[in-house]
């Protein structure tokens, strides 16, 4: 059990930041190991074995047997042949492609019309070139019987762009590899189910009671309500500085942080809480206007009962540099839930 | 009052966990088995790609061709349609 500090209602008024509390939940972030897990699966097929070979067509219509290669119905995966011809500028190819199994039987015929095409493109005074081509046959199939099979193939056609025809060779790349795994659907799956997650912890972390939200165009700022039961109070006070018209032109000193005053009474004015946070200012600026804003994150708080309390937000106004406050703005939740342990103030 | 609303958030949480689990289980394990993948034997053909045609098809188990041999048209280059 970690520890925490508790400090009495009025006898430290600044409370100091105390060690971490375990009012988180940590175990929903075990979800994220499920859209990682298709990732892991389209490494690990990264390194699934392939059988490669070069095949040279070095005549019209003189068929060439590839080298055998296995084909196997596995169950992790399925079959992929893949046969990529090295097709050269602006040329056309017509290939016959019969798949042969181990008795040397036709078990699959078919036809590949290929082309390759290079040139430049101009459109709009802009210029580049291109090379485009459809010069690939993937097949996705399971064989009737594992064993070794062999591609037979036979240039029909081979010719260039006036159509003449171009004398071969023509080099063929072949990879078998027999356990091809869906990839687009793994991407698919690993996209919905983060978003799932996102949902998921959405709906624990995100699920807390909205309080109070006030702006005022003054230096303080104040709510009243019961606030509490399980889980965390959360506040966070907003600010805005601008430069006066009066000052418009001028180039204002540095400063780096303003500090924050903050306070919690109970329902009888006792003090349980108040603390000075140094806020650090950051600027802003568009075409017209120049600004500073401070932002002081998430401020955590335990308390253990549902309890009338009173929160008070201050900023100093005016700054030493001359930029006014323009606005503030207190934000306090209840029945926060956090993934990990935060930095933890107790109200008794 | 309150304990049917942290009921039901129970509920919904529970149920976009159950649902993000059967995505992943399903989607991964279709994607590793290939159920749909064509199997030399059925009957038809396995999916052609671009470019391809099939010279027979498989009927009753057997492969038929159909004796079918293509006029080829010659280079139909496409002009650089995804170039830019």
């Amino acid at each position: 059990m970690p520890q925490t500090d508790r400090t009495p209602a009025s006898a430290q008024p600044a409370v100091p930041l105390v060690s971490k509390r375990s009012e988180c939940l940590r175990w929903p972030l075990l979800a994220a190991v499920l859209p990682l897990l298709p990732g892991v699966i389209i490494f690990f097929s990264c390194f699934a074995p392939r059988q490669r070979q070069f095949i040279w067509l070095d005549a019209i219509d003189r068929p060439q047997l590839s080298q055998p290669f296995l084909l196997q119905r596995g169950v992790l995966g399925s079959p992929l042949i893949d046969l990529q011809a090295k097709l050269p500028a602006n040329s056309s190819m017509g290939l016959s492609v019969e798949l042969l199994d181990q008795n040397g039987d036709l078990v699959l015929a078919l036809e590949k019309e290929g082309w390759r095409e290079i040139g430049t493109w101009v459109e709009d005074g802009e210029s580049g070139t291109y090379d485009e081509s459809d010069s690939s046959l993937k097949l996705d199939l399971r064989p009737i019987s594992d064993g070794p099979h062999r591609l037979r193939l036979t240039l029909e056609e081979f010719s260039d762009a006036a159509a003449q025809p171009l004398q071969p060779p023509l080099q063929l790349q072949l990879l078998v590899n027999n356990h091809s795994v869906d990839l687009p659907l793994l991407l698919i799956t690993a996209g919905l189910s983060l978003l799932l997650v996102l949902f998921f912890w959405q709906s624990i972390y995100g699920d807390c009671r909205q309080r109070s939200q006030r702006r005022l165009v003054d230096d303080r700022v104040s709510s009243r309500f019961s606030a509490c039961g399980p889980g965390l109070l959360r506040i966070k006070v907003l600010g805005r500085y601008e430069l006066p018209d009066r000052l418009l032109g001028r180039k204002p000193e540095w400063v780096s942080s303003v500090s924050l005053v903050l306070r919690i009474t109970n329902a009888w004015g006792e003090l349980l809480l108040e603390d000075q946070l140094p806020l650090q200012l950051n600027k802003k600026s568009d075409e017209d206007d120049t600004w500073w804003t401070v932002n002081s994150g998430p401020i955590h708080l335990f308390l253990g009962k549902i309890s009338n309390l009173r929160f008070w937000a201050a900023l100093p106004d005016p700054l030493a540099n001359g930029c006014e406050l323009e606005w503030i703005e207190l934000l306090v939740e209840d029945g926060a839930t956090t993934p990990w342990p935060v930095r933890l103030r107790v109200l008794c | 009052m309150a304990g049917a609303a942290s009921g039901a958030l129970l509920m919904e949480r529970a149920l976009i966990l159950a649902l993000t689990v059967t995505a992943v289980l399903v989607g991964t394990s279709a994607a590793v088995i290939r159920p749909g993948v064509y199997r030399l034997g059925d009957e038809g053909t396995p999916r052609p790609g671009t470019g391809v045609a099939f010279r027979g098809g498989y009927r009753q188990g057997r492969w038929r061709s159909d004796g079918y041999r293509r006029d080829w048209g010659g280079f139909q280059g496409r002009g650089p349609s995804g170039a830019k």
